[in-house]
């Protein structure tokens, strides 16, 4: 069983390997890499010379190339001592073209070049960009020099899969943190010392806070092992995936926190959420007032769930409901076959099989909002109504999907022939329905139990549209309209776990339900 | 058949059944006595109403069916004789089934829940029908498991269906089918989906519960070498009607409706080296329509023009022996059996190299 299991869970990591892998090349190697650019302002703002650069800058953060500009090179030279300061002066002077440049900038020019070239990089040469015959560069148009390197989608395969988990430690922060280490505390100081809370702190991690408990879902939370499924461009500029389905949403919620200077607020700052930030500390006199260490930047605590949590609570709300309206009177329509309730339940499956989601969706709306039920999500002010028309909406159609099953299974049950000798042996129907019929129609069912609940995760697109719902269904179309393929790869990465997942989970559980089937091999 | 006491009275029985708005009748007035501790072989080739026949006794009946008119007086209660087709409710049949009248089906690999061990299953039918606690009733399901040969009851007690073959699934069935003592044991081809030396080992264990059961055995096939194994008595179906009703010597030595004649022709042990193996020509009738005379004649080599015009009554030829063709009236010309079947014993006994 074990054995079994293992093998299963290792395959069908490797089979979500396999699709990140494919949609990788897909969107990296043969999809135009200029894509990413178009729904940023900022890029539209850039003209001439610096966006080129600007380019760079963003293909080098979200994985394409090595980026390699010429001064960078210089400061690296400078910091070995290779040269001294005025030679780096002199040098980083690049004049409008190669040929004007002075002979110390020709000369470091060329060592950069011939450097860079034999490791296989790119070298370019942007020549100044002036206005008209004037000496003058226009806006973005200052002569730039970088070398360039492609990075292989393969290896991008291995950085992204090998970057997934990062686990904090206490090497992480740079430069001068004064004594690295961990701390276990049983008073938390957020909460002012007092308040048994125990918490433990890191200094010299990237995350201040690496364990705490807290008031929120579920109580007890850790920074020490992250997920990183890759940087959004887009969607939510600069933030991971896993950080963007997660974080949660809404208005501020002020609480009473304990700074570590000792100063005590009113605030919406999370202090637990605390990360370390070179310098800001000295830069920046505002913060003095508050913290003692670089562990400055901090998010803020609100009042909504996160994406997934929105998504998840109606999921899961959905599929319960539908679970219980569904194995009733899928069971009702298989005893009764061909009679009223049969038909009347035909009919109700064939309308959501035959009339379009959106239809019956916008159909629930109209009908709840006479009713008087909110008919769009409100987190600021959440209550418990504003739930009811997205989980109907996603509960009717999965209801008739369960009955059409169920009753399946059951009728094709009831015409077995141990059901027919049970009945020569005197049973009842009703026990007969119970005692085999039941059991037997249950096990394709109980399969498909963690798909649904699992499902329940990934949110569901129209739904969430059409009740402005904050949830986690229209990442993925968001992120493919907006070319965001950290998030593409991200999602998809995620997709594919919850599958995989949910059909391992479905076997075994099918496994309990049904002694025919086990995970050792043949042979008593 | 000296004195026996009669178990089940079928009187003139007519099952029809309503397909896609048309009427078919399946068993067109049968009369038939079931006697106490017999066996009782019902033959006839697939579409006669051996099955639907025995359906009737058990309340098992597909639900467009119904039984049009006659009787069926069951005897195995106290009292009067019980009218079984008065029975409308659910819950009556289920004092019936399984308690009085048992079935086992043709194929155990579906007869017994998938997913239920085998001593439930057994102990589920007898708690139902007895008054007695669960121990009690595995100490009864442990018995029965040994009685039909299965060895070490103890240790199989709660494997599941899968985990026995198809012979020791017959074995179970027929352990729940005699849970409970029941009065009549309906055989529906119950060794045919079985592989022929597991056959002969069924039915010896079918006979041999018999002796210590008492139970009346219905037994339908299509195999007469089972039929010569087991029954005491054959009827022979055709069409919905009993052709030809007798002991078995009487049947396989003294044949005498040409339906009957030509199932024995069919035989494959009697086919000569290098000839033809026999078939009945022709298909028979549809039962959808009113049949006219009598339901074998096209298909009847020996038919007559009175065959074409008024059904035959059942004509006796012993005590035992009653056929239903005109061939038995005395103003019919004198007819041969075909000469295939004549010292059936002899060539059989050859054909076997006994």
């Amino acid at each position: 069983m074990t054995k079994y299991l293992v093998s299963r869970i290792l395959r069908g990591l490797l089979s979500v390997l396999i699709v990140v892998g494919i949609v990788m090349m897909m969107i990296y190697a043969f999809l135009d890499r200029r894509t990413i650019f178009a729904e940023d302002p900022v890029y539209s703002k850039q003209k001439s010379n610096a966006k080129q650069v600007y380019m760079m800058q963003q293909w080098e953060r979200y994985g394409y190339l090595d980026y390699v500009p010429y001064a960078d090179y210089l400061a690296q030279l400078l910091s070995r001592g290779e040269i001294d300061g005025q030679t780096y002066d002199a040098a980083v002077k690049l004049d409008r073209t190669p040929a004007a440049d002075s002979g110390t900038t020709k000369n470091y020019v060329n060592q950069f070049a011939q450097e860079y070239e034999e490791k296989g990089y790119t070298v370019v040469r942007l020549k100044g960009d002036t206005q008209g015959n004037s000496q003058k560069y226009k806006e973005g148009g200052e002569p730039r020099l970088y070398a360039h390197r492609d990075i292989p989608v393969l290896t991008r395969l291995w950085r992204y899969i090998t970057g997934i988990i990062t686990v904090d430690n206490i090497h992480n922060a740079q430069g001068d943190v004064g004594k690295r280490g961990l701390t276990f505390t049983l008073y938390d100081p957020v909460y002012g010392g007092e308040k048994f809370s125990p918490a433990i702190l890191g200094n010299g991690t990237t995350h201040k806070y690496l364990l705490y408990f807290d008031n929120r879902f579920p109580y007890i939370h850790q920074n020490l092992v992250k997920v990183n499924l890759g940087l959004s461009y887009s969607v939510n500029k600069g933030v991971d995936v896993a950080q963007t389905m997660t974080a949660s949403q809404g208005s501020f919620v002020r609480r009473q926190v304990t700074y570590p200077t000792g100063v005590v607020e009113q605030t919406a700052d999370d202090l637990h959420t605390a990360t370390y930030s070179p310098g800001s500390l000295q830069s920046n006199p505002l913060k003095q007032k508050y913290f003692v260490d670089d562990y400055t930047n901090v998010s803020t605590a609100k009042t909504g769930l996160s994406r997934l949590g929105y998504s998840f609570t109606i999921g899961i709300l959905a599929v319960v409901l539908a679970y219980l309206l569904a194995i009733p009177l899928g069971i009702a329509m298989a005893r009764h076959k061909d009679k009223g309730l049969d038909k009347l339940g035909t009919v109700y499956i064939v309308f959501i099989t035959a009339v379009p989601s959106l239809a019956y969706i916008f159909l629930f709306q109209s009908i709840g909002g006479r009713l008087g039920l909110p008919t769009a999500f409100d987190m600021e002010n959440p209550s418990w109504l504003m739930y009811i028309l997205p989980v109907i909406s996603l509960a009717l159609p999965a209801t008739a999907n369960l009955m059409k099953w169920l009753r399946r299974y059951m009728i094709d049950q009831m015409n077995g022939d141990y059901v027919k000798f049970a009945r020569s042996g005197g049973l009842s129907e009703g026990e007969i329905f119970r005692k085999h019929v039941l059991r037997n129609a249950g096990i394709p069912l109980v399969h498909g139990i963690p798909a649904s609940i699992l499902g329940a995760l990934t949110g569901a697109i129209i739904t969430e549209r059409v009740y402005v719902v904050p949830g986690a269904g229209n990442l993925l179309t968001n992120a493919i309209n907006a070319y965001d393929n950290g998030v593409i790869v991200g999602v998809t990465l995620f997709y594919a776990l919850l599958t995989v997942t949910s059909v391992i989970v479905g076997d075994v559980l099918m496994s309990l339900a049904d002694p025919r089937i086990t995970f050792t091999p043949k042979g008593r | 058949m000296e004195q026996k006491k009669v178990i089940l009275s079928v009187r003139d029985l007519h099952v029809k059944f309503c397909v896609r708005g048309r009427i078919l009748s399946a068993i067109r007035g049968i009369s038939l006595d079931l006697y106490r501790g017999e066996s009782i072989a019902i033959v006839g080739e697939s579409g006669s109403g051996k099955s639907v026949f025995t359906k009737t006794f058990a309340g098992m009946l597909e639900t467009n069916g119904y039984i049009d008119q006659g009787q069926l007086l069951f005897y195995g209660v106290e009292g009067t004789p019980l009218d079984l087709t008065a029975l409308r409710r659910a819950r009556d049949w289920n004092q019936i089934r399984g308690g009085k009248i048992a079935t086992v089906f043709q194929d155990p690999m579906t007869s017994l829940d998938p997913i239920i061990p085998i001593g439930r299953q057994i102990t589920s039918v007898i708690l139902k029908h007895q008054a007695c606690t669960k121990a009690e009733a595995r100490a009864r399901a442990l018995e029965l498991m040994a009685k039909v040969g299965i060895p070490e009851p103890q240790a199989r007690f709660d494997d599941y269906p899968f985990q026995y073959s198809g012979g020791m699934r017959q074995r179970i069935v027929i352990a729940i089918a005699l849970s409970c003592q029941p009065q009549i044991l309906i055989c529906d081809e119950p060794t045919t989906a079985l592989d022929v030396t597991i056959q002969a080992q069924i039915l010896k264990l079918i006979k041999d519960l018999q002796k210590e059961f008492g139970y009346t055995i219905v037994f339908i096939t299509h195999d007469l070498g089972v039929v010569a194994n087991i029954a005491d008595r054959v009827a022979v179906l055709y069409a919905g009607q009993i052709v030809e009703l007798g002991t078995v010597e009487e049947i396989f030595y003294d044949p005498r409706h040409p339906y009957t004649w030509a199932l024995l022709s069919s035989l494959p042990q009697l086919a000569q080296r290098n000839t033809k193996l026999y078939a009945i020509t022709g298909t028979p009738p549809s039962l959808y329509n009113r049949i006219v005379g009598d339901a074998f004649a096209p298909r009847n080599p020996q038919c007559m023009q009175i065959d074409t015009l008024k059904e035959p009554p059942m004509f006796r030829v012993t005590d035992t022996h009653y056929a239903k063709t005109w061939l038995l009236d005395p103003r019919a010309p004198k007819t041969e059996k075909p000469e295939l079947i004549r010292n059936i014993h002899e060539k059989l006994l050859k054909a076997f190299h006994i």
